[in-house]
């Protein structure tokens, strides 16, 4: 009798915090990672069905530091015509029609962006593929951060491929 | 004043465990229930410590370093005084315990106890400034050579890296050397303790029964450990004056810095160990396992190392002179003469000046003396410390960036903190830890 | 505005705040995208440029404004530009402090019942103003120095509208500058001074490194005159203390107000050793003759001073005089401008090193006999509306009288940028925009136009000088609403014909001298000069301030920070005193003194000034409320106070002076100057000083530094170094510079990354500004101190510092012997808005509890790899050069690689005048100093 109590106490005990683990990984995973959109833009399909080129929408991505957000005219240039019908569209057109961008989210948080000075440029102009740091977006209807964009996780990269491990390369 | 009272001779006729249970009585009774006087110092000293440094040092997290008084360029302040102080008080313990053991100097039974109590209190306290000093303290740990994601590792070219080192190293032996010789009293305390205590007392002791067989491998541990710490007398406070050495600041860069802290060191360290035992020694009533010929031999080192220091104050200033180089010479020059000039003699006062009468043997033997004496030389050599640290630093090499440092509120409640820390530490020792290694007492008597 | 500009407007807003969302709020956690892209292929995060001009002062240097995400985040001189060549002065590299100050006016403001000025709207308020027009009664309008296009508007304005335009009102008005020329030349201008080709230079009180004429102008011509080699000095006579007297080859200080003795005695000499044609030597007999022994018993310089001098202007060839400045400025003051113009004349001066063909415009300009004017009709209750554009008479004259006859007015409309004594007295307060936001145009110099055009949207609900100007008008139905940016385009169209389009993209254009060099003409001029000895006793000199002009902009916290070159005074007032009268006193750095004089009083903490005569006393225009006063034979605002009364009150007041001492004190801190040696080594000198650098390898036991490709070094030529501190304003905007408040400087916690070290000699007889930054020191001290490794030496010789990695042990700061790092005491990131906006998004701001020191731009290094990388080449001469260099009047910095046997930073350091600073320490620094003296100044 008293064997089983305690054997079911043990197992209680461990069980919760087994509960407790999963809980706080699923909420990890969907929080963390990949927030709500306003709208439920969906990569799977312009880059996955559609297969359109990171750069057609992101064109800063090999200009600028920033891949930038498309803009809402460049949005509007297909979606004035194409599956108008659909939930997604007709938000979006109310925003332009508004006048108004739309509030997006951002996917990829650093902690102390302030001092990190990272170029899309430089990386892209190296030959680094999107995906490589973005994941397989083609298989993401919701964007999440795959990698982890901790500094470990840039160093290694850099010295595999033997690029500048200098802090100044980063950090000004 | 107390009565002089010799260790009972075994020649006076008394069987000798008459004597040792004489001892055993003495050190015990100093451990009977405190009285409220007692838990109300206890109490106050915890107030302050928990008001004046965990307050204040909140408050400097809160609000950013600069409410003390560093400024440019005088980057360190009495945080690190404070630091280099308590290291020095922290020496004497091992000194005494260890180094004295070595040579099997009979004196050090009357206080190796309190000596090693002292040190790992201080260098608590120690340890407690080079984190309060960081302007940004919650990241102290990058100072630890752990592997991160971030792939990066400590500097161990810096001083401040050895010092981690040196400091962690001599808290660690400090505290078994503490503990170990501790142990064959904890199993006679707890013979007139019953209770709750005796049960804590007991676990302490780790079965501690004195067979022949533990008395045996206790000694060689003990030796051991002796012998372990020994050379940290040396190496700490060396480590620590390398913080200074190795900068190129004048005042700082010198050679002599190692053997000149050393001695500093233990100067201070039995400054204290007068401080703290003479009153305890009164308060307790100790005097027949504390004599006064014991006091005597400690004055005699202070007078020692005093002369030390005082060598190595006139030799910085000879060298400093003899260089001919104009930032060095311009460094000793302005403590003498300049914004610090009363720190600098108060310092030399205390540290050249006060100890020398001690080379009179009444004075040696008068407790009241030597505990004004002690008074004095802990004022001394915290300012030595201030001394060195601020002043080099307010004129360094390029006149127009030369400046003076004022320690602020923030500074002054922290390091009045501290103090309160480590009086309530003892405190609590007294009462609760036999404060006179009984066993080597009881060796003492044949 | 059309739809599609609207869009265009709309998206360039809302980008912005997409970069605001990366780069500057970190809280943001929105990405916003554009609406419409903007058109001109604007890449978020990408720096243009915009050509436009300086307003800070009458000067109006070419501006090139640095935009980031259509934001101005710098300003930097426009490269080429005819009056100042790329470089700027410490006020036009503040103008960014002015634009984004906390003080602006951000919407017009009405005087309510109870009659303080309550926040309106421009429709609110333009009306009020019409009426107050059609009220009838003699409406005048009061504005500062204008030029261009404004000027024109001005004249139309007042013309439509009936509202008088009063002579304009400069505290710095040139009157008797002017008015010589007038008597003498027929032209009252002044005129701009070339000292290009120059073998001696005599300036008498003009301050020209600092406030007279163009500061900018002036440095740049004097290091291109020190670049031509050859003989060459420079005399300058004055009663003060001045940063230009201290960098002349030859400093005579003349009692107050005698300096007309000194420039008769030079006139006759010249005449006498110079052939004069008839008119000239006519004007000469007129002259009072002034000996050299009268001359030097008056002013109290040395015979052999005196002597020098005007030999070295009989012999020279080609030498330029001019007198301004606190000479000119009181009752004599006509006098002394008067025998410049005659020495000018003698020498054959105009056209060649005085030219009256690039005159500065101040025909406008009125003097304080114009104010004295006002003010009278003010107080006869004769004004109607009185309009006060842009412009503070109240604070500038600091005349009791005439602030209360401002209230006399029926009606007062201030229009300006920030709150002023003068707005705050207007029934109506109309905002203006900041030149970055406004379109327009300047006239530095007659034949040169700067366009003024908005950088940016304007941030508050204010409107330009010309909109303001237009609105009104046409409220008072006196003309047709058009836009002030249509009726400037108009009028370059008219004037440069199809020109005037690339005239935008250019910021300016030059359309060459127009005037020839007047000739010497018949006047009678009355010289007082002669008639009495000057009283003695203590005289209070006014002087201009290096960094806030003639006051205004003194309530920019920027400026404020930056230390007055002499006093290194940063926050606080103070008055300068000569080392003997403070030892006559009996006071101290920081004593407190009450001096009085008429009506006046001040309580100021004294700061002992070497090389001020004495009985002299010094304060700045700008820090402290001075007496007012002025020449009535000139019209000259006064900057001599005589009868003065000076009591110490015994009280000591902490006043943030940043240096620690006067002299190098031995310390061989000047470059090429050597340590002063104690004991047996007393006499010696270092080698270390003399070394050539590089060469260290062997004499150090470390491995010489290994620089596969760049090793960043700077130059600095202390010939050429004028201790201006433009180049600290530009350092601290380029890379966000902390402003850590008085209190912080208070206790020594000042945070520029590149100072001006004064140096006097023990006598106050000379001085050395030597400015000092980083070294970026081969061996540096500061690298192996550091725990953490936040700060280590780079591949490319730069000493690196990784904020994010500091933990704040400032070990590095101790171990600097240079001392130039800046600990992050506080938090020194919190401002108010929109000063939040003056942020150099390229560089990380640094958070408390961190060290921080000159990068020597490192982010700018970066951006040319960026470039050099696209065009797949290295990094070449010219592609890179630091904020310090590339604003420097005097040319007196070189940035780039020490490894390009080519590049100008090799050249200098291998100069035999080159040495490095504390060299005996085998730091190897990468700061390299031309030492004084190469010869010119005999």
């Amino acid at each position: 009798m008293a064997r089983r109590v305690i054997s079911a106490a043990i197992f209680g005990y461990f069980a919760l915090f087994a509960v407790l683990i999963l809980l706080l990984g699923f909420r990890w995973h969907t929080h963390r990672k990949a927030p709500d959109q306003p709208i439920a833009f969906s990569h799977e399909i312009h880059v996955g069905k559609l297969n359109l080129q990171c750069l057609f929408c992101h064109e800063d991505a090999d200009k600028a530091m920033t891949a930038g957000v498309p803009s809402m005219k460049k949005c509007m240039d297909c979606h004035v015509a194409v599956k108008t019908e659909t939930a997604g569209v007709q938000q979006l057109t109310e925003y332009w029609n508004n006048k108004e961008p739309v509030p997006w989210n951002r996917v990829h948080r650093i902690r102390i962006r302030e001092h990190v000075h990272f170029s899309h440029k430089r990386h892209v102009s190296a030959g680094v593929a999107c995906e490589q740091c973005h994941g397989q977006l083609a298989a993401m209807p919701r964007v999440r951060q795959v990698s982890s964009l901790k500094m470990g996780w840039c160093v290694s990269c850099h010295t595999e491929n033997n690029a500048p491990t200098d802090c100044l390369i980063c950090h000004r | 004043m107390t009565h002089k009272t010799a260790p009972v001779p075994a020649a006076a006729g008394h069987p000798a465990s008459e004597a040792r249970l004489q001892i055993e009585r003495d050190v015990i009774s100093a451990m009977q229930k405190p009285g409220l006087a007692y838990w109300a110092l206890v109490g106050f000293c915890a107030m302050v410590f928990v008001v004046c440094l965990l307050g204040a040092w909140a408050w400097q997290i809160y609000k950013g370093i600069g409410v003390g008084g560093q400024q440019n360029p005088v980057g360190w302040g009495i945080y690190i005084v404070n630091f280099v102080f308590w290291v020095g008080i922290a020496h004497s313990g091992t000194l005494i315990s260890a180094v004295l053991f070595l040579f099997r100097s009979k004196f050090r039974a009357s206080f190796n106890r309190a000596a090693e109590a002292m040190t790992v209190i201080a260098v608590m306290c120690a340890g407690m400034y080079p984190l309060i000093h960081l302007g940004r303290a919650w990241y102290f740990f990058w100072l630890l050579p752990y592997p991160n994601q971030r792939l990066l590792w400590t500097n161990f070219k810096s001083p401040l890296e050895w010092d981690v080192f040196a400091v962690s190293t001599y808290l660690t032996i400090s505290v078994v050397f503490f503990y170990v010789g501790l142990i064959p009293d904890f199993a006679i305390v707890k013979r007139y303790t019953k209770g709750f205590s005796r049960h804590v007392y007991s676990a302490l002791s780790l079965g501690w029964v004195g067979s022949k067989r533990q008395w045996r491998n206790y000694n060689m541990l003990y030796a051991l450990l002796a012998g372990f710490a020994a050379p940290l007398v040396l190496s700490v406070h060396s480590v620590v004056s390398w913080d200074f050495a190795m900068g190129l600041v004048p005042g700082w860069h010198t050679t002599i810095f190692a053997p000149y802290f050393v001695a500093g060191a233990i100067f201070s360290g039995c400054a204290m160990v007068l401080t703290l035992c003479i009153p305890m020694r009164k308060i307790q009533k100790l005097e027949r396992v504390m004599p006064i010929d014991h006091f005597e031999k400690l004055a005699k080192t202070m007078l020692f190392t005093s002369m030390i220091v005082g060598y190595a104050y006139i030799v910085e200033f000879l060298l400093a002179y003899y260089s001919g180089n104009v930032y060095e010479f311009g460094i000793f020059a302005d403590r003498a003469t300049g914004h610090y000039k009363y720190q600098y003699w108060g310092m030399v006062f205390c540290n050249m000046i006060v100890p020398l009468p001690l080379f009179i043997k009444r004075l040696r033997r008068s407790l009241a003396y030597l505990f004004i004496t002690s008074i004095f030389v802990n004022i001394g050599m915290w300012l030595e410390r201030f001394v060195i640290i601020i002043t080099s630093l307010s004129k360094e090499f390029v006149p127009y960036a030369w400046g003076t440092y004022r320690p602020q509120p923030v500074e002054i409640s922290i390091t009045i903190g501290t103090f309160a820390f480590f009086f309530m530490m003892f405190l609590l020792f007294a009462k609760f830890l036999p404060v006179v290694a009984i066993t080597e007492k009881k060796e003492e008597v044949h | 505005m059309d739809r599609r500009d609207f869009l265009r407007w709309v998206g360039v807003a809302s980008g912005a705040s997409v970069l605001a969302g990366c780069d500057l709020n970190r809280k943001s956690e929105k990405l916003i995208p554009y609406l419409v892209p903007p058109e001109d292929g604007l890449i978020p995060g990408e720096a243009t440029f915009v050509a436009t001009s300086c307003t800070e002062c009458p000067a109006n240097c070419g501006v090139n404004a640095r935009v980031r995400d259509a934001r101005p985040v710098k300003l930097e001189g426009l490269a080429g530009h005819p009056v100042n060549d790329g470089a700027l002065c410490i006020r036009g590299q503040a103008g960014l402090n002015h634009l984004y100050s906390v003080d602006r006016i951000r919407q017009p403001l009405m005087k309510d019942a109870a009659g303080t000025l309550a926040p309106a709207t421009w429709e609110q308020a333009l009306p009020r103003i019409a009426s107050a027009i059609e009220a009838g009664g003699e409406h005048a309008l009061l504005s500062g120095r204008t030029s261009g296009s404004l000027a024109a508007l001005m004249d139309e304005f007042s013309a439509r509208t009936g509202v008088r335009r009063l002579p304009e009102f400069e505290l710095f008005s040139y009157a008797a500058v002017r008015e010589a020329n007038r008597a003498l030349f027929g032209v009252a201008v002044v005129p701009s001074l070339s000292p290009d080709d120059a073998d001696l230079v005599v300036t008498v009180g003009a301050d020209v490194l600092e406030t007279y004429g163009n500061p900018v102008a002036f440095s740049r011509a004097l290091a291109r005159r020190r670049d031509k080699g050859g003989r060459f000095a420079w005399y300058h006579v004055e009663p003060h203390a001045s940063l230009t007297g201290f960098k002349a080859s030859h400093r005579l200080v003349a009692r107050p107000g005698t300096e007309a003795h000194v420039l008769s005695f030079l006139l006759h000499y010249v005449a006498n050793h110079r052939p004069l044609d008839a008119r000239t030597a006519a004007h000469v007999s007129r002259v009072p003759v002034v000996t050299a022994e009268r001359a030097s018993e008056i002013t109290g310089i040395a015979r052999e001073s005196l002597d020098h001098m005007a030999e070295a202007l009989a012999r020279a060839s080609n030498p330029l005089l001019v007198a301004g400045g606190v000479s000119v400025a009181h009752d004599g003051g006509l006098d002394v401008a008067h025998l410049a113009a005659l020495i000018q004349a003698a020498c054959g001066m105009p056209g060649r090193t005085v030219d009256f063909a690039r005159a500065t415009d101040y025909s406008r300009v009125g003097s304080m006999a114009d104010m004295d004017r006002l003010a009278q009709r003010l107080e006869a209750g004769r004004v109607g509306m009185l309009m006060l554009f842009r412009v503070d008479p109240v604070a500038r004259m600091s005349d009791e009288r005439f602030a209360k006859a401002l209230g006399r007015a029926a009606f007062l409309v201030g229009v300006g940028d920030m709150m002023n004594a003068t707005l705050e007295r207007c029934d109506v307060v109309l905002p203006l925009s900041h030149a970055m936001e406004s379109w327009g145009d300047a006239e530095p110099v007659a034949g040169v136009l700067n366009v003024v055009q908005p950088a940016m949207t304007p941030l508050f609900d204010t409107l330009s000088d010309g909109d303001v100007l237009l609105r009104i008008m046409a409220e008072a139905g006196a003309a047709p609403q058009t836009s002030y940016q249509q009726y400037v385009a108009d009028r370059w169209a008219r004037e440069y014909g199809p020109g005037a389009g690339d005239l935008v993209k250019k910021g300016y254009v030059d359309r060459g001298a127009t005037a020839g060099a007047p000739a010497l003409r018949e006047a009678d001029h009355r010289f007082g000069f002669n008639a009495a000895a000057p009283a003695g006793g203590p005289v209070l000199v006014v002087a201009p301030s290096l960094r806030w002009y003639d006051g205004r902009g003194e309530s920019l916290e920027l400026l404020r920070e930056i230390p007055d070159p002499l006093s290194t005074v940063t926050w606080d007032a103070w008055v300068s005193v000569g080392s003997e009268t403070a030892a006559s006193l009996g006071v101290r750095d920081e004593d407190e003194l009450e001096l009085r004089a008429g009506g006046w009083a001040a309580r100021l903490p004294v700061r002992r000034q070497p090389g001020l005569a004495r009985d002299v006393f010094m304060v700045q225009r700008g820090v402290v409320a001075v007496p007012a006063g002025w020449s009535r034979v000139s019209g000259e605002g006064s900057a001599l106070v005589a009868d003065l009364t000076v009591q110490p009150t015994g009280r000591r007041v902490r006043t943030t002076i940043v240096s620690g001492s006067f002299t190098e004190d031995g310390r061989g801190a000047v470059p090429g100057r050597h340590p002063a040696h104690f004991g047996p080594l007393a006499g010696m000198t270092h080698g270390g000083g003399e070394a050539v650098h590089g060469s260290r390898e062997d004499v150090s036991f470390y491995p010489a530094p290994n620089y596969p490709k760049y090793r960043w070094a700077m130059a600095i030529d202390m010939d050429k170094c004028t201790g201006c501190s433009a180049c600290i304003v530009a350092c601290s905007v380029e890379n966000n510079v902390p402003m850590s408040g008085r209190e912080q400087h208070l206790r020594g916690r000042e945070m520029q990354w590149i100072r001006i070290e004064p140096y006097y000699a023990p006598d106050g007889s000379a001085a050395d500004f030597v400015p000092t930054m980083c070294q970026h020191c081969d061996y540096a001290p500061c690298e192996p101190v550091c725990p953490v490794y936040a700060t280590y030496h780079n591949d490319e010789g730069l000493n690196a510092q990784v904020y994010n990695r500091c933990v704040g042990t400032r070990y590095c700061g101790n171990n600097c012997p240079y001392k130039q790092r800046r600990f992050n005491f506080f938090d020194f990131r919190e401002r108010r808005h929109p000063l939040t906006l003056m942020v150099n998004p390229d560089v990380s701001q640094r958070g408390k509890g961190v060290m921080e020191k000159c990068t020597f731009c490192v982010q700018r290094i970066r951006k040319a790899r960026d470039v050099a990388k696209d065009e797949k080449r290295d990094i070449r001469e010219g592609d890179v050069t630091t904020a310090c260099a590339q604003s420097c009047p005097g040319n007196a910095i070189v940035f780039g690689n020490l490894l390009d046997e080519n590049s100008q930073v090799y050249q200098w350091a291998h100069d035999p005048r080159s040495t490095r600073l504390l060299e005996e320490l085998g730091t190897s620094p990468a700061v390299f100093y031309l030492k004084k003296g190469n010869g010119h100044d005999a």
